[in-house]
C-alpha cells in the first residue's frame, strides 16, 4: 500500500499520454437554450476547439412567408424571438409600410415604441436572468421573472397574448391602449427598477460572478465590426451602433436616451450593456408617454391597406367588401423590393421584402441578428474551460426561433 | 435601314383600311376596325372596369361601368358600345372617367344586401373586385336597403337572389344568344326591376349554367353547388368534357381531394365560353361507388393478382379465341395501347363500343355521346369492328376470352357464351358485375390524356383528383398486362409518351405532338386568371 503522496510523486515523473475529448453540448442540455449544440473538443478542462451547430429550430420562416398574405406574416414574426416579440412585428410591418409608402399614424408609432420597449426589457431580463441562474445565482432568475412578469402583463392587457402579441398590423397597430393603462406601465417600473438594482448590487460587483465574467469570452471591436456584431453583444465590444440612434425611425428622434457602449467586450460587458439598457427603455416610454397624443392607431384612408372597423364590416356591404378583400386576397403591395431596420433586443433586426404586387410576398428575408453572433460563438470559446460554455453562450443570447427561423 | 423597318414605313404610308389607330390614356394602339373601347384598351393591358359586357354576347349596355373619357365628346362614353375611330384620343383614367367610375360602383351597391359571407360567388365576384379597384371608399349613407326575394327557384339547376341582382342582363342575353330560348326577361320598374321568367316557365333550357358562370355577381348561383366550397379555396383543373363527342374545354374546381364542379375554359375554336348542363354533372358519376381493388370472381385480390390472373386466360386463349371491347369515351392513350397488345395478339378482333346517341342539338351537344369516337376510329381505322360485327361474332361462338375496356362496352347477357370476361371498370356494374376478372380502371377525370372530338381537334385533360384504392389509368393497366402475359408493348411511362408514341404511329397530323401541351398542375383558383 502507498501513500497518496507516493502515488503522486510518481505520477509526476511519467509523462502521462493526454488525448482530446469530445463532448456534445445540446441540443438537450439544460444550459443550452435555443435547443443549439456545441460539438467542443477539450483537452483536459480546456477548449481546443468548437464547433456550434444551429439549425435544429428551423421552421422554415421565410418560406412560410410565401405561402401566406402579408398580413397573415405577422404571426410567424412573432415567433422569431419570441422574447420580444413586437420589435419583429415591428420591424417586419416597417418593411411592408416602406414598400407601400404609406406613413403611420404618430399614435401608432408612439405605442410601438412603447411596446416594443418593453418587449426589449423583457428581452433583456430574460438573458440576465438566464446567465445568472446558469451560474447557479437562482434567485436572480427568479427576481428577473417576476420583473418581466410586469412586462408581460402590460403587454397582455394591450395586446390580448402573453407571448406570440401580433400586435401590428400594416399601416398601425391592431387596437388602441385600454383606458389607464399607460399609468399602469409607468407604475410597474417600480418594480422593474427595484429589481434591476437588486440585481446590480448582487451581481455588478460580487466577486464570484465577476471571476466567471470578466475576461470571459472576449471579442474585441475589430473582431466584432468584421463580424457585423451589432445590439448588446457589440456595444459591449465597444462598436457605439444603434438602429434607433443611428437610423432613428419611428419617433425615437424625439426621445432623449443614452446608448451604454462597453470597451472589454467580455461577458460581464454583455450583461451590464443590458443592464443599463432596460434603465434606458424605461427612460424613452417614460417619454413616450408623456408625448403621445390621442388620435387614430392605423393609417387613415388607406382602404385598400387597413381593415374596416368591425362596425362598418357588418353593416355596410363597401366594408364587408374591403374586408373580404384584404382578408383572402391580402393587401397589394406594389411591385419592388426593400429593407428595413430596427434595434431588435439583440441588434440589427432586418427585413428584407420583395413584392409582385399581389397579395402574397415573393420573399420575407430576415437578417437575424442573433445569428451573426452565434457565428462567432465557437471562436469565442476556445482557450476557455467548459464551464464558461454557459456564461459565454448565454450572454449572446441566441434565440433559437430567430437563429434558426 | 433593314429590310423590315423598310416595310414598317411602307405600312405607315399606307394605312391598313382595315385597322383604326386610336391613343387609350396618351398610348398609341392599332386595332381592328369595329373593336369597341373597351378591347382596344384591354389590347394594350388597360382596363376599362365592365360588369354588362361579355366578348360574347351582344352589346346592351347597361351597367354604365365603363364610361371612359373621349377628347371632343361633351359627354362620358360607355367603352363598349363606342367602336374605335381613327385620332381617337381616350381617357379611361382621368378625374372625369374616374369620378364616374366610383360614383357609378357606389350607386350599384346601395341596395347591394351584406351577403358575402354567405354568398357563393366570394372569391370570383366582379363586384367585389372592381369596387376595390376603382372605389375602395366607405359608405356615405346608411339607409335601408330595398328588400327583395332572397330564393328564387328560377330553374331546376338554377337558384336566383334578386337582392344581390345588379341587372347587366347578361343572363338574359346568354339565354337568347347562347341557348337560343328566350327564358328570361326583365319584370317590374325602377327599383323593383328584377330578372325573372314569364309566368309559368322556368329557367330550363340546357345552357342554363351558363347563365350563373356569366352572373358577375351572386345573384344566380348552381343548386348542385350551392354553399358546397368557398370559390377561394377551390383548385383549378385544366380538363375536357367526357360528355359528347363536343368535347368542350373545361375546369375541373377541386377542393378537399373531391371535384366540386365543372365550369367552362374558354376555347374559341370549340366551345367559346360555353358548355351544356349535363356536361357539369358527369363528374359526379365518378365520385362515388368506384371499382378499387381487382377482382377474380367475386374475391378481391390485389392488383397483381388480379393481373396475374388475366394474363393467365389471356395467355390461354388463341390470339383468334379472343376479342376486345373497347368503349369510345376511353382517352387516345388508352386506345393506342389496347392497338400495340393487339398487334401481339394474332387474329383478335377489336370492336368499337360506347354510350348510345341521344339527341343532340345544333348550339354544343352532339348525338354522339362518347368524348373519343374520332379517337377510336384514327387509332384503329377500317380494321374496327362495329356493334352489329359484335353481335355477330359473339353468336358465331368462337369467342373464348373478352377483354372490355369499360364497364358499358356492352350488354352483359351478350357476353354470357364467352369464357372467360376480363374487364378493366370504373365501377362494379354492367360487365364489371359479371367477369371473371375485373380490374380497377382511373376515370378520366384521375388521369391524364387526350380525347380526339368530332372535328378532329385534340383535347388535354389533367388529372384532377386521385383515383380511388388501386385503380390505374387504362393505358397503364393495357401495359402491364402486357407485361404479366411476358409481351412487353413498349410504350413509355408517361401519357405523353404514349401520345408521342401513337403520334409517330399514326402520322403527326392526325395526332400533332404539340397539341398535347404544357403539363399545368393544379392552381388555386384565387391565383388563376385574375377572378374575382
Amino acid at each position: 500500500m502507498t501513500s497518496i503522496s507516493e502515488q503522486l510523486a510518481v505520477q509526476e515523473r511519467v509523462a502521462l499520454p493526454t488525448e482530446t475529448m469530445t463532448i456534445m453540448m445540446g441540443p438537450v442540455h439544460p444550459a443550452m437554450h435555443g435547443t443549439v449544440r456545441v460539438v467542443v473538443t477539450v483537452d483536459g478542462e480546456r477548449i481546443v476547439h468548437a464547433d456550434v451547430q444551429v439549425g435544429y429550430l428551423h421552421r422554415g420562416f421565410e418560406k412560410e412567408c410565401e405561402s401566406v398574405t402579408w398580413g397573415q406574416v405577422f404571426p410567424y414574426t412573432d415567433r422569431l424571438n419570441y422574447v420580444s416579440p413586437i420589435l419583429n412585428n415591428v420591424g417586419y410591418a416597417m418593411a411592408v409600410e416602406k414598400l407601400l409608402g404609406i406613413e403611420v399614424p404618430e399614435r401608432a408609432e408612439y405605442i410601438r415604441v412603447i411596446s416594443g420597449e418593453l418587449s426589449r426589457i423583457g428581452d433583456h431580463l430574460t438573458c440576465i436572468a438566464a446567465i445568472a441562474m446558469e451560474m447557479g445565482a437562482f434567485s436572480i432568475f427568479l427576481y428577473c421573472v417576476r420583473a418581466r412578469d410586469v412586462v408581460y402583463d402590460r403587454l397582455e392587457e394591450l395586446t390580448g397574448a402573453r407571448v406570440t402579441h401580433a400586435y401590428c398590423r400594416v399601416g398601425g397597430v391592431k387596437d388602441d391602449t385600454p383606458d389607464g393603462w399607460l399609468e399602469k406601465v409607468r407604475e410597474g417600473f417600480g418594480e422593474i427598477h427595484g429589481v434591476i438594482d437588486d440585481i446590480d448590487g448582487l451581481l455588478t460587483k460580487n466577486r464570484i460572478f465577476l471571476d466567471r465574467t470578466q475576461g470571459v469570452g472576449v471579442v474585441t471591436k475589430a473582431d466584432a465590426i468584421s463580424s457585423g456584431f451589432t445590439g448588446p453583444v457589440g456595444r459591449a465590444s465597444g462598436v457605439d451602433y444603434d438602429v434607433r440612434k443611428d437610423h432613428p425611425y419611428g419617433v425615437y428622434d424625439r426621445i432623449d436616451f443614452d446608448v451604454p457602449v462597453m470597451d472589454a467586450g467580455d461577458t460581464f460587458c454583455r450583461y451590464y450593456v443590458r443592464m443599463e439598457e432596460v434603465r434606458q427603455s424605461m427612460r424613452i416610454i417614460d417619454q413616450a408617454i408623456d408625448q403621445i397624443a390621442p388620435g387614430p392607431v392605423k393609417t387613415v384612408n388607406a382602404h385598400r391597406v387597413v381593415l374596416p372597423e368591425k362596425n362598418e364590416t357588418y353593416n355596410t356591404i363597401e366594408g364587408m367588401i374591403r374586408h373580404f378583400k384584404l382578408t383572402v386576397d391580402g393587401i397589394c403591395v406594389p411591385e419592388g423590393e426593400g429593407y428595413t431596420c430596427i434595434e431588435g433586443g439583440n441588434g440589427e433586426l432586418g427585413f428584407y421584402c420583395v413584392s409582385d404586387g399581389s397579395g402574397v410576398p415573393v420573399k420575407v428575408r430576415c437578417r437575424p441578428p442573433c445569428f451573426i453572433v452565434t457565428g462567432q460563438l465557437g471562436n469565442m470559446l476556445v482557450g476557455h474551460t467548459l464551464a464558461d460554455v454557459v456564461p459565454i453562450f448565454g450572454s449572446l443570447n441566441m434565440i433559437g426561433g430567430e437563429c434558426d427561423r | 435601314m433593314s429590310p423590315e423597318d423598310k416595310k414598317e414605313g411602307a405600312d405607315e404610308a399606307q394605312p391598313d383600311p382595315n385597322k383604326v389607330t386610336l391613343t387609350v390614356n396618351d398610348q398609341e394602339v392599332v386595332v381592328d376596325k369595329g373593336t369597341n373601347l373597351i378591347e382596344a384598351a384591354k389590347s394594350i393591358g388597360v382596363e376599362i372596369p365592365h360588369f354588362c359586357y361579355h366578348r360574347g354576347l351582344s352589346i346592351v349596355a347597361v351597367c354604365r361601368q365603363c364610361l371612359v373619357e373621349v377628347k371632343g365628346m361633351p359627354k362620358l362614353v360607355p367603352g363598349c358600345q363606342t367602336i374605335a375611330g381613327d385620332g381617337m384620343e381616350v381617357f379611361t383614367a382621368s378625374d372625369k372617367a374616374l369620378d364616374a367610375q366610383r360614383q357609378q360602383l357606389e350607386f350599384t351597391l346601395l341596395n347591394h344586401p351584406i351577403d358575402c359571407p354567405i354568398c357563393d360567388q366570394v372569391g370570383e365576384c366582379d363586384l367585389q373586385r372592381l369596387y376595390f379597384d376603382y372605389d375602395c371608399q366607405p359608405a356615405r349613407h346608411d339607409l335601408a336597403r330595398e328588400p327583395q326575394k332572397k330564393r328564387v327557384a328560377i330553374g331546376p339547376r338554377v337558384v336566383m337572389d334578386e337582392e344581390r341582382c345588379i341587372l347587366c342582363w347578361r343572363c338574359i342575353r346568354v339565354c337568347d344568344e347562347v341557348a337560343g330560348v328566350h327564358d328570361l326577361d326583365l319584370k317590374e320598374r325602377g327599383h323593383s326591376t328584377v330578372i325573372a321568367t314569364a309566368p309559368g316557365r322556368s329557367l330550363d333550357n340546357d345552357y342554363s349554367l351558363c347563365t350563373v358562370d356569366q352572373c358577375p355577381v351572386g345573384a344566380l348561383t348552381e343548386k348542385a353547388y350551392r354553399f358546397d366550397t368557398r370559390v377561394y379555396r377551390l383548385s383549378t383543373v385544366d380538363s375536357i368534357c367526357p360528355g359528347c363527342a363536343t368535347g368542350c374545354h373545361i375546369e375541373l374546381h377541386t377542393y378537399g381531394g373531391k371535384i366540386r364542379r365543372t365550369k367552362p375554359r374558354y376555347c374559341e375554336a370549340v366551345n367559346k365560353w360555353w358548355m351544356c348542363d349535363d356536361g357539369r354533372e358527369i363528374f359526379s358519376e365518378y365520385a362515388g361507388d368506384r371499382a378499387d381493388t381487382a377482382r377474380v370472381g367475386s374475391k378481391e385480390v390485389s392488383l397483381e393478382e388480379g393481373l396475374d390472373a388475366a394474363a393467365k386466360e389471356l395467355t390461354s386463349a388463341k390470339g383468334d379465341e379472343l376479342i376486345v371491347l373497347l368503349s369510345a369515351r376511353l382517352s387516345t392513350e388508352t386506345m393506342y395501347a389496347v392497338k400495340r397488345l393487339a398487334s401481339q395478339l394474332e387474329g383478335t378482333q377489336i370492336f368499337g363500343t360506347g354510350r348510345p346517341n341521344w339527341e343532340g342539338d345544333n348550339v354544343l351537344k352532339s348525338a354522339d355521346r362518347n368524348a373519343n369516337s374520332a379517337g377510336l376510329a384514327l387509332v384503329f381505322g377500317e380494321k374496327l369492328g362495329t356493334p352489329e360485327d359484335l353481335e355477330q361474332r359473339l353468336s358465331s361462338g368462337t369467342v373464348k376470352v373478352a377483354l372490355c375496356l369499360d364497364e358499358k362496352t356492352t350488354n352483359p347477357e351478350a357476353l354470357t357464351d364467352v369464357k372467360t370476361v376480363i374487364s378493366l371498370v370504373h365501377r362494379y356494374a354492367g360487365v364489371g358485375k359479371s367477369s371473371q376478372v375485373v380490374l380497377p380502371m382511373a376515370a378520366w377525370c384521375e388521369t391524364d390524356g387526350t380525347f380526339v372530338n368530332k372535328a378532329g381537334q385534340v383535347g388535354r385533360f389533367h388529372p384532377a383528383v386521385q383515383a380511388p384504392g388501386d385503380a390505374l389509368p387504362g393505358w397503364v393497366l393495357v401495359d402491364r398486362l402486357a407485361d404479366a402475359a411476358g409481351k412487353s408493348l413498349e410504350l413509355g411511362g408517361t401519357a405523353r409518351e404514349v401520345y408521342a408514341a401513337a403520334s409517330e404511329d399514326l402520322g403527326g397530323q392526325a395526332l400533332p405532338t404539340d397539341r398535347f401541351g404544357p403539363t399545368r398542375p393544379a392552381v388555386l383558383l384565387r391565383f388563376a386568371n385574375g377572378r374575382g
